[in-house]
C-alpha cells in the first residue's frame, strides 16, 4: 500500500493547501506548475506503473496511498511559467494528461474523475434538480433564460439554510437525519464520495438547493474524514486482492 | 420535433437536415450564428420546460424528441466578435447545454459521452477495455523515456493528447534535437503502425466503412505533403463489425466515426473514436447513405417523456 496521499489542486487553492499543511507529510500538494517538470511517464495500455513528479520529486504509482481531486480542470491561470500564446493549449494537453492519470491509478481517488472534470460530477445546477427531483427530494426550482437584449435572470442566493458535507458513508454538518439521508441519495446518484449539499431549511421539509464537490477542506473535520475515507478504502483494496 | 444545433456552413449539419427534410420530419435549427436573435428560456423544477425563440421561430422544448448537436465554440461561429454578443451568444450555449443535460430527447451524442475524446490516451483506455488493440503509447516528460520508447518501436508518432486538433507526425533526427521540450507539459508520443486506413461511422445499428488509401502519415492532411487520397466502400468483417457496435455501446454514442487501421499482418488496431464525426466527407466520396441513417434514428426516437 502506497504512504503518500496527493491532493490534486489548481495554483492559489488556500484550502488545498491548509489540508496539505495540516496533514504534514503524508498529504502532498500537486499543482499543474508540476506537471511541467521531467519525470512523467504513462504508459497506455499500461502494464508498467505511471511516474509522477510532485515538488520535484519523482513517486511511483504505488507509492501513492489515494488522491483528493480539486481540480476540475487545468486552466490558463494554473500556467504562469509558460508563454502566454502557449497556455490555452498546453491547459488542455495537462488536463487531457491528468484524466488519463487518474484513471490508471489503482488508488482510492476522491472524487474519482469524469471525462468532464477532473475532480468528480461537472453537473450543473439544473441537473442536480432534476436528480433531486427523481429521488422525490423537494427542490427549489430555477428559471434560466438568455435574452439579446436585457442581462440574464440572477438565482438569489440562498441566506441561510443547512450545509452537509457528505464524505463515503459519513457526514460533517449537525442536521436532520431525513436532510442528511437526502444528501447521501444525491452524492450516490452523482458517484461522488465528496458532496457539500445545501437544504434552504433545517427540518425534513427543507428543499434542496445546491451541491458542489469542493467543499472546504481547511476544517479539521473535514480532512480528517477524507484521509479516513482513502486510507480504509486502501484497506479495503488490499484486503480483496490478499 | 427534431431539434438540430450548429451553423449553416457545417456540412454534416446540412446533410441530415436535407435527409429530414426529405422526410418531412419536423425541424427547428437552431442556427449559432443568429445568436443576436436567438433567446432562450428554461424553467428547472417539478418538470422542465422552455422554450427558444429565434427571429419569429418559436420551439416549445417539451416537444423536442431528438436532437442532433454539431454545435462549436461562440467565438468560433460568430462574425460578430463584439463583447455584447458574444457574451449573449456564449450564455445561449450554456443554456442549450444545461438543457441538454436534462431533457429526455434523445440527444446525438450527449456531452458527457463526448467527453472521452477530449483525453486521447484516457479514451484509449476505454477502447482497449472494450477489445480492440490499441496502439502502444507513452506520455511523459522524461527525454530517456522517449529515446527508450523510441529505440523498441523502431518509428514513433507524435500528437495532441487533448481534442485539440494536431497533425499527425513521425518523429525525425530532427525534432530530436527538441525534445528536450518535452519537460514543460506532458507529451503523447505512439509506436507507429503499419497498414490501411479505414474510418468506420457507426450510426445506431447500421455500419459504414471506408477505406482510405494514402500515402501521407495523416491522411486528413496529406494535399498539403503533396500525397494523392483516395476513399473506398469498404464491407467490413462480421466480427470488426460486431467490435465496432460494442465499442461505441460502451463509450455511450449512438452515432460514433471510429479510426481504424488494419496491419499487414490482419490485425484491427483502434486509434480513435470520434464522438462527432464529420462523415460528409466520406459520404461525398462513397455516397454512403449515413447523413439518411442519421436521420432515420433521429425521427425513430419518438415523443418524449416527461423530464
Amino acid at each position: 500500500m502506497g504512504s503518500v496521499v496527493v491532493v490534486l489542486a489548481g495554483r492559489g487553492d488556500a484550502a488545498a493547501a491548509r489540508f496539505a499543511a495540516g496533514a504534514g507529510r503524508m498529504v502532498r500538494m500537486l499543482t499543474p506548475a508540476d506537471l511541467s517538470e521531467p519525470g512523467w511517464s504513462l504508459a497506455v495500455p499500461g502494464a508498467d506503473p505511471s511516474t509522477a513528479v510532485i515538488s520535484g520529486e519523482r513517486v511511483a504509482s504505488e507509492s501513492i496511498a489515494g488522491v483528493v481531486t480539486r481540480l476540475a480542470a487545468v486552466t490558463e491561470h494554473d500556467l504562469p511559467h509558460i508563454i502566454a500564446a502557449d497556455r490555452a493549449y498546453v491547459a488542455a494537453e495537462m488536463t487531457a494528461f491528468l484524466l488519463a492519470w487518474l484513471t490508471s491509478l489503482r488508488c482510492p481517488i476522491v472524487n474519482r474523475p469524469t471525462a468532464q472534470c477532473l475532480s468528480g460530477p461537472a453537473w450543473r445546477r439544473a441537473q442536480w434538480i432534476v436528480a433531486a427531483r427523481r429521488l422525490e427530494i423537494p427542490a427549489v426550482p430555477v428559471t434560466l433564460d438568455a435574452h439579446p437584449a436585457t442581462p440574464p435572470l440572477k438565482t438569489a442566493d440562498q441566506d441561510g439554510g443547512t450545509d452537509i458535507v457528505v464524505i463515503g458513508r459519513h457526514h460533517v454538518g449537525a442536521a436532520d437525519p431525513v436532510l442528511v439521508a437526502r444528501a447521501h441519495a444525491l452524492a450516490e446518484a452523482a458517484g461522488a464520495d465528496l458532496l457539500s449539499v445545501r437544504f434552504d431549511g433545517d427540518g425534513p421539509s427543507a428543499r434542496f438547493v445546491a451541491a458542489s464537490p469542493w467543499p472546504d477542506l481547511g476544517g479539521t473535520e473535514i480532512s480528517d474524514a477524507v484521509l479516513h475515507l482513502i486510507h480504509s478504502r486502501a484497506a479495503g483494496e488490499l484486503r480483496e486482492a490478499g | 420535433m427534431i431539434l438540430l444545433w450548429g451553423s449553416p456552413g457545417d456540412r454534416p449539419l446540412a446533410r441530415v437536415r436535407d435527409a429530414l427534410a426529405e422526410q418531412g420530419a419536423a425541424l427547428f435549427v437552431l442556427d449559432q450564428v443568429r445568436a443576436a436573435e436567438t433567446e432562450i428560456v428554461l424553467d428547472i423544477g417539478a418538470t422542465v420546460q422552455g422554450r427558444i425563440v429565434m427571429g419569429d421561430e418559436v420551439c416549445p422544448l417539451n416537444e423536442v424528441s431528438a436532437v442532433y448537436v454539431r454545435s462549436d465554440s461562440a467565438g468560433s461561429v460568430l462574425a460578430d466578435q463584439s463583447e455584447d454578443h458574444l457574451r449573449h451568444a456564449l450564455a445561449l450555449d450554456e443554456l442549450v447545454t444545461t438543457w441538454l443535460g436534462v431533457t429526455e430527447a434523445r440527444v446525438i451524442n450527449p456531452f458527457a459521452a463526448m467527453a472521452s475524446n477530449s483525453s486521447k490516451p484516457y479514451q484509449a483506455m476505454l477502447i482497449a477495455r472494450a477489445g480492440f488493440a490499441v496502439p502502444e503509447t507513452l506520455v511523459t516528460t522524461d527525454v530517456e523515456a522517449v529515446r527508450a520508447f523510441w529505440h523498441r518501436h523502431g518509428e514513433i508518432i507524435y500528437k495532441s493528447t487533448s481534442a485539440v486538433r494536431s497533425i499527425v507526425s513521425r518523429l525525425t533526427r530532427e525534432h530530436a534535437e527538441r525534445l528536450e521540450d518535452i519537460r514543460w507539459c506532458p507529451t503523447q508520443f505512439q509506436q507507429y503502425v503499419p497498414g490501411r486506413d479505414v474510418r468506420v461511422h457507426v450510426v445506431g445499428d447500421d455500419i459504414f466503412a471506408t477505406e482510405i488509401h494514402s500515402d501521407a502519415d495523416d491522411y486528413r492532411y496529406g494535399e498539403r505533403e503533396g500525397a494523392s487520397t483516395e476513399l473506398r466502400a469498404l464491407a467490413l468483417p462480421h466480427d470488426c463489425a460486431d467490435r465496432c457496435h460494442r465499442l461505441a455501446q460502451a463509450l455511450q454514442l449512438p452515432v460514433a466515426g471510429i479510426d481504424l487501421r488494419r496491419t499487414p499482418q490482419g490485425e484491427w488496431v483502434c486509434f480513435e473514436v470520434n464522438p462527432s464525426p464529420a462523415f460528409a466527407y466520406y459520404e461525398a466520396a462513397t455516397h454512403q447513405p449515413i447523413a439518411e441513417a442519421i436521420a432515420a434514428l433521429l425521427m425513430a426516437s419518438g415523443r418524449p417523456g416527461p423530464a
